[in-house]
């Protein structure tokens, strides 16, 4: 069964209407409402009028017959029908007269005139009591009437009749009318009443038919100019026309298109000022992100800069004061002086790396480097560091690692022991008694990502920080606390820690209580790896090395920067020569080839890097081709790691540098065996 | 001249009052002793008549006034319903102490003729009483003395010589009687045929009217509902009678409009006068009242001058006196 069968009437009609238009909807509608009017109207009133018309027929009949009757009475008595053959001729020129008949009392006809109809049923009407005296319908067929007047003596009774005279039944007479004027009569009702509602309806329609147009016309044009408004014609106007709503609607269309108009050219207006005021704020504010860009450059230039030039001194400082503390005839006291100058340069050297740290991070420039740390390793590795501090101090120092952590965590382990350094030297540092804690949880396991989650608290008993100094110890060059109880520090550290765990996928949080200490933790959500691939670190005191002698090239433009790395090299049995640029290296090593340069990037004639690769280009002999080169820069940011290793050099180190980190890639790069000794101190 | 003429028209003034008081004066001496006899009468009279509307209420009201005229003063009148017979009513006539009744028209007559016999009825306004029922009471019928008919016919016809009558012997066989003699006291002939109902009296009127002589014979149609139908019957007869210029006379004024000649109609002041008398009469003392059924005599005449004119009659040429006249000018 297909849909359309399935719909009810009332859908079916909806569904025909609503394929009109109103006119053809309200003409259907009056058309068929009149057409129905004027069909039970001329019904109706044939049916009213027939009946009128029949009682009419009927009565007039009626008294046909009784006049009939009354006239019929003579012959009746004298028994002659010539008495009342002329009123029965006179009867029989009644329009639809059909027949007349004379009756006596025995029902013998007297007198019979006219045609003959079939189907008229003959009731004789017999004197008694019962007998009516007026005329009446005796019957009735499809095309006739048949009344009887019954034919009785009148005689007058009055006051003055002791006996009252007593009427007599005569006869009767019959008559015989067609009702074919009875149904002429209705047919021509029935016609005139339909002729005359056609006609009105017809007439009815037109009017309907042109109110409607009036009606519509103006409507369509406001639902033609709504389509051109939709459409996004803007000069849309409607013409008011019609009746008085649809005029109200045109007006009211207009004013609306009119108000859009202006909305629209406000709107308009207000667009190209904006975009004018974007363009100009987008202007502002390029120029404002390249001064700040430029700005920011500079700062990095800057930052870069004179960390180099802080450093390059800084190196000279340190170098000495190591290489003097390796001189055995020093005095306890020289020694003591050494150390605090050794101490400041660290100091000094912290405060730049922190600075130019916090620059590189802050600029985005810091990439963690990821390998495989025990965590376990590393924090004993930090408990062996701050023990020796939290014992001056005489604060209990515990180390917590729980016993679920994984043997091997995916992490850049420099970035994280800074940030665990920096925050137990701070716990350290603002603890005067009680204790410091460590603490390495393992909160789970993401086997989705094969991720541990790992909480890294540092907590201490020291003196807490107030609630309103909290959110800013996060801040770069901030304390908590007022200055006389502010410690030694650049103040950098936590902006640092926090900058570093964000780096690293955390936050660092804070929890401190004012005399109760303070809480830092965050959480890291750290890949696990199977196998630790620990490298145990083996403090060196190296005094010398095993095997033929070696000769170093030491380019720097710098004489203090080259003697003091004349000083480190020379006791421990390597020959040294010296460039001061590049170009006089390349000019050296061909004469006397040198088994490794050190070679500083940052000089004069021809920088480290452009020696580098004319070396490696063959600039300086077969020899140079090959020859190790570890490049020295006091610039320490990856971008000039990159850049040297890039040149040509085997490593890289930054000034300033560890003695023994130096010792360690020298020996590297010529396979030394070096020969060691119990050192005096820890760390230089 | 004028100043004569008033002195004359003073004597005159003068003279009338002389007239008018010795007039009354005669009339009081006489009507003094008449009153006394009246209101002892009048006192013990009643009269029953017909509770009825118009036309008939008028002409019992008229026989009343006629009543009361001879008795000088109210009577005791019962209105009686057609077909009432009120039981309170001997009681009451016993209590008035009620010594004759007038009974007029059929309702009076039924009332009356059920009354203690020592109360004298005199009957009037009807037209006929079978006799068995007339014969303890005095009957004044409203049908006019054939007498008087006849007499009134030879004065206005002269030339008429047979008089034709049919009519219902169970209602008017004492007035044929009566007829009969009346016709052969005035040198007339009566052909007189019965008629049992109406049939038989059309065939009895179409055996007159095609026998009969107009120059001698004379159609009289009485008050018969049984033989004078006025529906087929007298439209039959008048219009014979004026296509043969016969002479029609009737008991019924009513007939004069419609194209007899004449008739008679009762005069109905003087009936009740006529009853009033009666029963005075009947109330005296040691007097025998006369009984039976009595024709009118106290009649009046209408003619239809139309008809006179059609027969070629002259009605002037008659010394009778004509009280009505149709067509009405």
């Amino acid at each position: 069964m297909s849909s359309t069968q399935t719909l009810l009437p009332t859908q079916r009609l909806s569904r025909f209407l609503r394929g009109m238009t109103f006119q053809r909807q309200l003409g259907l509608a009056m058309a068929v409402g009149v057409l129905c009017l004027a069909l039970f109207s001329s019904v109706a009133s044939a049916w009213q009028g027939s009946r009128q018309v029949r009682d009419n027929l009927v009565q007039q009949s009626l008294r046909i017959a009784s006049s009939l009757a009354a006239q019929s009475k003579l012959a009746l008595l004298s028994g002659s029908p010539e008495n009342v053959a002329e009123a029965v001729a006179a009867t029989l020129a009644f329009p639809d007269v059909l027949r007349v008949e004379v009756r006596k009392t025995d029902g013998g006809v007297l007198l019979a005139k006219g045609i003959a109809v079939k189907g008229q049923v003959t009731s004789e009407v017999v004197p008694g009591r019962t007998t009516p005296r007026e005329p009446y319908l005796d019957s009735e067929t499809d095309e006739a009437w048949r009344f009887v007047a019954p034919v009785w003596t009148s005689p007058s009774e009055t006051p003055f009749d002791v006996v009252p005279p007593t009427d007599e039944f005569l006869g009767h007479v019959v008559l015989v009318l067609s009702k074919d004027t009875l149904g002429q009569m209705v047919a021509n009702i029935f016609l005139v009443n339909m002729l005359s509602s056609f006609f009105f309806s017809a007439v009815f329609l037109v009017v309907i038919r042109w109110l409607s147009a009036r009606l519509t016309r103006p409507l369509n044009m406001l639902s033609s100019a709504m389509a051109r408004a939709e459409q996004g014609e803007v000069q849309v106007r409607t013409v008011v026309d019609g009746p008085r709503d649809i005029q109200i609607m045109s007006h009211a269309f207009n004013r609306m298109i009119a108000a859009l108009q202006e909305r629209g050219d406000e709107l308009q207006s207000h667009r190209e000022h904006l975009e004018e005021l974007v363009r100009d704020r987008t202007t502002e504010l390029q120029l404002a992100k390249e001064r700040a860009e430029v700005a920011s450059q500079a700062k990095s230039d800057f930052l870069a800069r004179m960390s180099h030039e802080l450093r390059t001194p800084l190196n000279a400082i340190m170098g000495y004061a190591q290489i003097l503390k390796m001189d055995r005839t020093l005095t306890e006291r020289q020694l003591t002086f050494l150390g605090t100058i050794h101490g400041s340069g660290e100091h000094l050297l912290m405060l730049i790396v922190d600075i130019l740290d916090l620059s590189q991070i802050e600029a985005g420039k810091t990439e963690l480097k990821v390998s495989c740390v025990d965590p376990r390793a590393l924090a004993t590795m930090l408990e062996d560091i701050i023990r020796i501090k939290a014992v001056e101090k005489q604060l209990t120092f515990l180390v917590e690692c729980d016993a679920n952590m994984p043997r091997a965590l995916m992490i850049d382990e420099k970035r994280l022991r800074q940030v665990l350094l920096n925050l137990l030297s701070n716990a350290v540092k603002f603890t005067q008694t009680g204790q410091v804690r460590l603490s390495l949880q393992w909160q789970g396991h993401d086997h989705a990502r094969d991720l541990a989650n790992v909480r890294f608290e540092v907590q201490d008993s020291g003196v807490g920080i107030r609630p309103e100094d909290q959110h800013r110890v996060f801040e770069p060059f901030e304390q908590a606390g007022d200055a006389t109880s502010r410690a030694a520090g650049t103040g950098l550290g936590l902006a640092i820690s926090r900058q570093l765990v964000r780096l690293m996928g955390g936050e660092l949080h804070l929890h401190s209580e004012v005399g109760s200490g303070s809480l830092f933790w965050f959480e890291l959500a750290l890949p696990v790896v199977d196998v630790v691939q620990s490298e145990p670190a083996h403090p060196l005191n190296v005094t010398g090395y095993e095997g033929p002698r070696k000769r170093i090239l030491i380019v720097d433009d710098v004489p203090a920067n080259r003697s003091m790395l004349v000083e480190l090299l020379r006791p421990l049995g390597f020959q040294t020569m010296e460039a001061m640029h590049g170009q006089d290296a390349l000019d050296q090593i061909p004469a006397t080839p040198p088994d490794l340069v050190l070679m500083d990037l940052a000089m004069p004639v021809m920088d480290g890097l452009e020696a580098t690769r004319r070396m490696r280009a063959g600039l300086a002999g077969d020899r140079g081709k090959d020859l190790p080169v570890i490049a020295l820069s006091a610039n320490a940011s990856s971008v000039h790691r990159d850049q040297a290793l890039d040149a040509g050099a085997t490593l890289f180190m930054s000034k300033p540098f560890e003695r023994m980190a130096l010792l360690e890639n020298v020996g590297r790069c010529l396979s030394l065996t070096w020969v060691q000794q119990e050192p005096r101190e820890q760390k230089m | 001249m004028g100043s004569r003429l008033f002195s004359a028209w003073r004597e005159w003034r003068v003279a009338k009052w002389h007239l008018i008081g010795a007039v009354l004066g005669g009339f009081l001496y006489a009507g003094l002793a008449v009153a006394a006899e009246d209101e002892a009468g009048r006192a013990n009279m009643a009269v029953v008549y017909p509770d009825i509307g118009e036309p008939y209420r008028s002409v019992f009201a008229t026989m009343i006034d006629g009543i009361e005229d001879r008795v000088r003063g109210k009577v005791f009148s019962v209105p009686v319903a057609m077909g009432a017979n009120p039981p309170s009513l001997p009681d009451e006539l016993r209590r008035r102490d009620v010594r004759a009744v007038i009974a007029l028209g059929r309702s009076g007559l039924k009332i009356a003729s059920g009354l203690d016999r020592q109360i004298n009825v005199v009957v009037g306004g009807v037209l006929s009483v079978p006799e068995s029922e007339a014969q303890g009471m005095l009957v004044q019928s409203l049908a006019p003395d054939p007498a008087l008919l006849f007499t009134k016919l030879r004065s206005f016809v002269p030339a008429a010589r047979r008089i034709m009558v049919v009519y219902d012997p169970r209602q008017n066989d004492w007035l044929i009687r009566l007829a009969r003699e009346a016709a052969k006291a005035q040198g007339l002939e009566l052909l007189a045929l019965e008629a049992d109902d109406l049939k038989m009296a059309v065939r009895r009127y179409q055996e007159i009217l095609s026998s009969l002589n107009p120059k001698r014979d004379v159609l009289w149609l009485p008050q018969d509902a049984t033989t004078v139908e006025e529906s087929a019957v007298l439209p039959l007869v008048l219009r014979e009678s004026w296509n043969q210029n016969l002479v029609v006379f009737s008991s019924n004024v009513v007939h004069v409009r419609r194209g007899v000649l004449f008739s008679l109609y009762p005069d109905n002041a003087e009936i009740g006068r006529f009853l009033a008398g009666a029963a005075l009469a009947s109330m005296q003392p040691g007097s025998s009242p006369a009984r039976g059924i009595q024709p009118l005599k106290q009649v009046l005449t209408a003619v239809n001058t139309r008809t006179a004119e059609h027969l070629g009659i002259d009605l002037r040429a008659s010394p009778q006196r004509v009280h009505l006249v149709f067509p009405e000018p």
